[in-house]
């Protein structure tokens, strides 16, 4: 290195690192929540599903199952995600609109349910940029749970 | 300038690796949410001819063969690749013990042509009978 260029190399890197750096901890930061929301619609799934197969009648179960989806998000910080959860009675059910039908809480029966949200990518949800960005993370989850064989009937 | 890219290789090998980490860790709990509900299915086959013969005292056994066909059908129903034991009963018959296992892709050490994962856990369901 020629006496001139002294320290230029320490200000390339100064200017550098935040160009290199700061798209790699965006990323992080984005893997992050897509995981996060993948565990709380899972999880909200698992809940839902159990929750709608123990209610006392169906539109209990739909409530209960509800809350139980949007307390699993706001568990992982996102009580914003857009969701949309329907129900299917089993079996030859499918998470596919078309082919849902209601479940009834017949003992026996079992009930699928499909949660489908999309929360938002990291700081798209704050601040001047808020709704600068429509698109979200997508992600879904599904679960199942059978109605107990000797529970009441519904009223 | 080396060491920079250097530093945002290592980075991004972190990223990457915890990422596949956190994949792993959600398909466990998948794999956990499915096991749970085969053994609150299978927790649910009660002996039949237990209650004619009238000779459980404070808790209804359960059937190992009906709890077994219960598992079985409860993951046909959620369509899961997990693949789904019932491994027995307790001493007392009310308890039923359901081994479950699944493979897990994991995409960035994908790349690196490591094989996938595979995660076992048990999940255990008591009768509601009594």
């Amino acid at each position: 290195m020629k006496r001139d260029e002294r320290g230029s190399a320490l200000i390339e890197a100064a200017a550098l690192a935040p160009l290199l750096l700061i798209p790699v901890l965006y990323l992080a930061l984005t893997l992050h929540r897509a995981e996060q929301a993948r565990l709380a619609a899972a999880a909200g799934a698992r809940d839902a599903a159990r929750a709608y197969a123990t209610a006392p009648s169906t539109d209990d179960a739909r409530a209960w199952s509800h809350a139980a989806v949007r307390t699993a998000f706001a568990d992982q910080g996102m009580p914003g995600a857009r969701l949309d959860i329907t129900f299917a009675r089993e079996p030859g059910a499918t998470c596919d609109r078309s082919s849902v039908t209601a479940p009834v809480l017949t003992p026996g029966d079992a009930v699928l349910v499909c949660v489908r949200a999309t929360v938002a990518l990291p700081f798209a949800d704050r601040g001047i940029v808020r709704g600068a960005f429509p698109a979200g993370l997508p992600v879904s989850a599904q679960a199942v749970a059978v109605v107990d064989d000797h529970r009441g009937d519904p009223p | 300038m080396v060491l920079l890219l250097g530093l945002v290789v290592l980075v991004l090998g972190l990223v990457l690796t915890v990422a596949d980490a956190g994949m792993v860790f959600v398909a466990r709990r998948e794999l956990a949410a499915t096991c749970d509900g085969a053994a609150t299915a299978a927790a649910q086959a009660y002996d039949a001819d237990a209650v004619y013969r009238g000779d459980h005292h404070e808790r209804l056994p359960l059937d190992l063969a009906h709890a077994r066909a219960r598992a079985a059908r409860y993951v046909e129903q959620t369509g899961a690749t997990a693949s789904v034991t019932v491994t027995g009963l307790d001493a007392t018959g009310t308890t039923v013990t359901l081994a479950c296992a699944r493979r897990v892709a994991v995409p960035f050490a994908g790349w690196l042509h490591l094989a996938p994962r595979r995660i076992a856990l048990t999940a255990r369901a008591e009768s509601p009978y009594r």
